[in-house]
């Protein structure tokens, strides 16, 4: 990571921002986890083996494509939390101007 | 009621409860004193259902009830539940701004399940905000204390859930582990704590972290209580795709049939996670190791691996973690921002800087460095074959013998505000409860004795959906150690 702008680049990366007194922070303490991410390096024969993504190596089952009775209503699903606008989720705006 | 049913194991309230239903009334009335003498001091709850509430829902559940009592397997247990898990109608936080209004329109798996069986959630309890730290310290709302030394941390990331029970706020809790979350906080403040085997119980309705290595678990005062709770909770649910295709088994008879049996074990010791112990701890520990080996048959094994266990278990779980809340986007949930005339990045970002917590925003933040081009191959990918390397190791050891012992904590509670200068710290005091979840086995947390005071725990792993023998062990244990029921006092 290049130092002198890494915390902006992950403010980027994740879109999100730090506020000035966490920018401080957050670098010294990412310096310290990568060196602790980095002792995975001396691990021998990693390359002896494929990724594990998950400890159930099983395909995972489908169901049927039923609907099941998990809540009443889509209204019931979405009225408590989402900005609702005649009955479409209300968003921001995602073209420019 | 006097004060001697606050140690009273769920396994005996429930045969109280069933010959007079009206002592349910009773014992909730006690809790409620309990809750309303130490709330404010340890606050283990974020939203605690108010006392006329839950009374009005067991007068229902009574009358309607009584034909079926004797089927009911939790009538009227008073129940904390971890904040990460969905509760219709009950405002589900994650102990984060995020979610601070949210209220879930659908239970999680588990909690229909307990509902069904006549349980009664009292209460959402606090926790490390999406379940990231082990202090309960990052809770967007207050840090939760240990009811043995009010100065100190109850661990976490479930620590109200353990705090509520040693403190005699409720007899039963739930709780979620992704790296230790149930275990560091059941050692810190000295319950019982199983992480489960992953996919053996349903994950439907709990809110991410880190989806490959989550899993909801029983929390409680003795090990008959464990089972019991897993009794209910455990078996496949089609909701959760991740879920195994078994039924649960009837671990309170096997529990019972066991302890009957008494079967001798082959038990591996893993040597390093003793040595690398607090000297309090190590001791207290090697009694424990002496009383189960004393009839089992015992030997010691090494694990060549220490750091690295917490760095692929940090790596994994922030990885995940960035791309599980990505969902908190303040349209669907989330903080709700005045869109304006603002685009959506720019709305997504403000959401996510408002709505989470510093250590939220680190672990995001290094998880889509992780995941990012030049790096993924480096970290991510390095830290999934290593899970299989450790996975492969455990296979080995899992052939030779039948469970595996460590301290469950390498250190006792720490102080309040210990950690915050130094949360690496944090993150190494992780290393024996990370194996469990990488590699998904079943894990459980004794509580075997106090040291200055302060709870001391031990850990046993055992093969997958071997959960019996975790118990089993356990309540051998708990025979030995008489570690059981106890609540403590606040002051």
């Amino acid at each position: 990571m290049q130092e002198s702008d890494v915390i902006d680049y992950l403010e980027r990366l994740a879109l999100l921002k730090f506020t000035e007194s966490e920018r401080e922070k957050v670098r010294i303490e990412i310096t310290k986890i990568i060196e602790l991410f980095n002792e995975l390096m001396k691990v021998e024969e990693l390359d002896r083996v494929e990724p594990l993504y998950h400890v159930i190596e099983i395909e995972l089952p489908l169901r049927d494509d039923e609907p099941l009775d998990t809540v009443d209503s889509s209204h019931e699903l979405l009225s408590e939390n989402a900005i609702l606008e005649n009955g479409y989720i209300k968003a921001p705006k995602t073209v420019g101007e | 009621m006097s004060y001697k049913y606050l140690s009273m194991p769920v396994y005996r309230l429930l045969q109280e409860f069933k010959t007079d239903p009206m002592k349910i009334f009773d014992y909730l009335e006690l809790v409620y004193k309990v809750i309303n003498g130490t709330e404010n001091k340890i606050r283990s709850f974020i939203t605690l259902i108010s006392k006329d509430i839950v009374f009005k829902y067991v007068e229902k559940l009574v009358k309607e009830g009584l034909e079926k009592f004797d089927s009911l397997k939790l009538l009227g247990i008073p129940i904390a539940v971890k904040d990460n898990i969905s509760t219709k109608g009950i405002r589900t936080t994650c102990a984060s701004r995020m979610l601070e209004n949210y209220i879930p329109p659908y239970n999680a798996t588990v909690i229909e399940r307990i509902i069904k069986e006549g349980g009664i959630i009292i209460g959402k309890t606090n926790m490390d905000e999406f379940a990231m730290g082990s202090t309960t310290e990052t809770s967007a709302f207050y840090p939760t204390r240990n009811p043995w030394d009010l100065s100190r941390v109850p661990g976490g990331s479930s620590g109200g859930s353990a705090a509520a029970l040693s403190a005699g706020e409720a007899p039963l809790a739930l709780g979620s582990d992704t790296g230790g979350s149930i275990r560091n906080p059941a050692a810190f403040c000295g319950v019982y704590g199983l992480k489960p085997t992953y996919g053996l119980v349903s994950r439907y309705g709990l809110i991410a972290y880190a989806s490959s290595m989550d899993q909801i678990g029983p929390m409680a005062r003795n090990t008959m209580d464990l089972a019991i709770l897993l009794n209910i909770i455990a078996g496949h649910d089609s909701k959760d795709s991740t879920s195994l295709l078994i039924n649960g088994k009837d671990y309170v008879s096997l529990l019972k049939e066991l302890t009957h049996k008494e079967p001798r074990l082959r038990i591996g010791i893993i040597k390093e996670l003793f040595e690398n112990s607090d000297e309090g701890i190590r001791s207290k520990t090697y009694k424990a190791v002496d009383m189960l080996c004393a009839y089992h048959d015992c030997l010691t094994i090494s694990l060549p691996y220490g750091k690295q266990l917490v760095a692929a278990y940090y790596i994994i779980a922030m990885a995940e973690a960035s791309s599980n809340l990505a969902r908190f986007d303040g349209v669907r949930y989330g903080l709700k921002i005045p869109f304006e005339n603002k685009g959506w990045d720019e709305i997504y970002s403000e959401v996510r800087t408002k709505g989470f917590g510093y250590e939220v925003k680190k672990r995001i933040a290094l998880g889509a460095y992780i995941l990012s081009v030049g790096y993924r191959d480096m970290y991510y990918i390095r830290a999934l074959k290593f899970r299989r390397i450790l996975k492969e190791t455990f296979d080995k050891i899992f052939k030779s013998v039948d469970a595996v012992m460590s301290p469950t904590m390498p250190i006792l509670p720490p102080k309040l505000g210990e950690f915050f200068e130094d949360p690496l710290r944090m993150y190494l005091a992780d290393v024996n409860t990370v194996i469990a979840n990488l590699i998904g086995v079943p894990a459980i947390s004794i509580p075997i004795d106090f040291y200055n005071g302060l709870p001391v725990a031990v850990q046993i792993m055992s093969r997958q959906l071997t959960e019996e023998v975790l118990l089993y062990l356990s309540m051998q244990l708990e025979e030995k150690t008489r570690f059981r029921n106890i609540v403590a006092e606040v002051h």
